[in-house]
């Protein structure tokens, strides 16, 4: 099991685990607040400033399974994989735009979650499930790939196993993180986020001068990769599905899995979650200005695909015979990348920035799924009237649920099964987009539409989806070209919205007022 | 119509970084780094400046 364990890189990480283990149990007593209240375990009081929602924000979206899966289609494909980069691109001026109202009146109406605003403002309480559900559907699949990215790096370090020895490691991070999140809930991630925010940086930083200065510069490394995929394509009778550049195929579904992906990010409850745990909505403003940040970071991670291929980096041969440094799948190239060109040490430091990002967006997408399935599901259906302590207690259990539950779907499905559903995730997630952003600036819809639009969205996107091969996020369907799925489906969610808001008029009261949604003189 | 220039500063990031046709090639080249790439990246930074102006319009 641990024969061929690297013992140098093994205990930094190690080291850098148990670090990060106390910080989460100590989180509990900074910006001390009364844990027994939901706002206070799952919004961390809202009192997170312009820096810690930095940290936050940044180690919640930017994940441990961006980092190994970006430069995994990059060494794969090439250029498809930066679609990437013109996503997080598109999505700060939207958040701008957007987020600030979101959180004024979640913030007036006392709001732990989209789907609470939803029902606010629509009060349709069917709608508002459909949107709590959407969102716990999505997320669940989404923490068990922070658990592959974990995975892939423990592996890096030698560890082998057996069956259900080969995920111990992975358990025990996994049941040291649950206990951390129950008692701390959001204060948790937020400080452990600091630590692995600056462990990114540093490893990126120095593979983006190390690495370039060992393979002959950028200029090498593109060159490299250039000769790869022409290689490649040689082999397959020219007719390159890879390379440099996007071939005239892949541009549209370039552009609209940018599109599509932008706008479904912010749907997800662990994205709200994070913005609505600032303390004003000039900090969500501060932070859409300086998140991109994480977004050069994120180019820069990508091209550590094309340095795999420079530091020649190549696929396992299938006979078995050995190879140092090669990978049984792309998701391997950034772990294989680190042990050849760093000496193990900063491997062993690059491998727990990995799983620590791995721990900070798990945390934080079980804590938002927890708030939703609380408020949005077993309030309204089941226990209408719950005390805010008895709301806290429910929604730290189904934080470890929810742990549990990705735990069970690594142990027992393939990882492609995690994958296919991470993929459907973005589909289904973009669907709520009518009701909450449209929401933000009209009650013009009914609810009764949108929930109609919602399932129209939904039952399409998943059957455009479905391949006779495999899931797809790209099909030529009613679009004639490439085109992401989630935007394809989410047009004919607006489309049916729209229609039936003629004919469906709702009755239903709105709480919510324009003032709700603009700054507080205060903060202006 | 203060409003309407913030929408149009939020806008143009959006549109440089999706227009993708037109970056799609290797040449300018930028420290080895073929124009694809090298302007998708430059691009984050020149959409701060853009979110910011935005923000400026806004609060006068």
């Amino acid at each position: 099991m641990i024969d061929h364990l690297n013992w140098t890189a093994a205990s930094v990480f190690v080291a850098f685990f148990v670090l990060v283990t106390v910080m989460g149990f100590v989180a509990a007593n900074w910006k001390s607040g009364n844990l027994d209240q939901l706002h206070e375990w799952g919004l961390g009081g809202r009192r997170f400033g312009s820096w810690i929602t930095w940290f936050l924000l940044g180690g919640d979206l930017y994940t441990a399974y961006t980092v190994i899966a970006v430069p995994a289609v990059v060494y794969a494909i090439g250029a498809y994989g930066f679609f990437a980069v013109p996503y997080t691109i598109v999505i700060y001026p939207f958040i701008f735009l957007t987020m600030p109202r979101l959180w004024n009146v979640t913030h007036k109406k006392g709001y732990i979650t989209g789907s609470d605003f939803v029902l606010g403002r629509f009060g349709n309480k069917w709608l508002e499930l459909a949107v709590a559900l959407t969102g716990i559907l999505a997320t669940m699949p989404y923490i068990a790939l922070q658990l592959v990215g974990m995975e892939k790096v423990i592996q890096a370090m030698g560890f082998q196993g057996q069956g259900l020895m080969a995920h111990l490691p992975l358990t025990i991070a996994f049941i040291i993180l649950a206990l951390y999140t129950y008692k701390s809930g959001l204060r948790a991630p937020a400080l452990i986020a600091f630590v692995k925010d600056i462990m990114i940086y540093i490893f990126v930083i120095a593979a983006i001068i190390i690495i370039p200065a060992q393979l002959g510069g950028y200029e090498g490394i593109f060159e490299a990769a250039g000769k790869v995929f022409d290689a490649r394509a040689h082999a397959a009778g020219g007719n390159p599905n890879q390379g440099l550049l996007l071939t005239s195929a892949q541009i549209a579904p370039f552009i609209t899995l940018a599109i599509g992906s932008a706008m479904a990010l912010f749907m997800y409850p662990h994205s709200m979650t994070g913005v609505l745990s600032a303390s004003t909505p000039n900090a969500i403003r501060r932070n859409a200005a300086s998140l991109p940040a994480y977004s050069l970071t994120l180019g820069l991670i990508a091209l550590m695909g094309y340095m795999a291929h420079a530091a020649g980096i190549v696929a396992c041969p299938k006979d078995g015979s050995v190879v140092p440094y090669c990978v049984t799948s792309p998701q391997d190239v950034v772990p294989q990348l680190f042990l050849k060109m760093f000496p193990d040490w900063f491997a062993g430091f690059t491998f727990a920035a990995i799983a620590i990002g791995a721990l900070v967006p798990a945390a934080v997408m079980s804590i938002g799924a927890a708030n939703t399935f609380t408020r949005n599901v077993w309030r309204p259906f089941v226990e209408p009237s719950m005390s805010p302590e008895r709301e806290a207690t429910l929604a730290k259990l189904m934080s470890l649920i929810v742990k549990a539950g990705a735990l069970v779907v690594i142990f027992f499905m393939p990882t492609q099964f995690a994958l296919d559903l991470q993929l459907l995730g973005g589909v289904w997630m973009i669907q709520v987009f009518p009701a909450i952003v449209f929401g933000l600036y009209t009650r013009w819809f009914s609810g009764t539409a949108l929930l109609i639009g919602w399932a129209v969205g939904f039952v399409s996107g998943t059957w455009l989806s479905w391949g006779a091969t495999a899931w797809t996020p790209v099909s030529t369907s009613f679009t004639g070209f490439g085109a992401y799925n989630g935007l394809t489906s989410l047009v004919l969610n607006v489309v049916v919205a729209v229609v039936l808001s003629f004919f469906f008029k709702s009755n239903a009261p709105d709480e919510t007022k324009p003032s709700d949604y603009e700054d507080a003189h205060s903060h202006a | 119509m203060r409003s309407l220039l913030k929408y149009l500063l939020l806008l143009v990031p959006c549109v440089l970084a999706l227009w993708t046709p037109y970056y799609n090639t290797l040449d300018p080249r930028l420290a080895g780094i073929p124009f694809f790439y090298w302007y998708i990246l430059a691009l984050i930074p020149g959409s701060v400046i853009f979110i910011l102006a935005a923000w400026k319009v806004d609060s006068q």
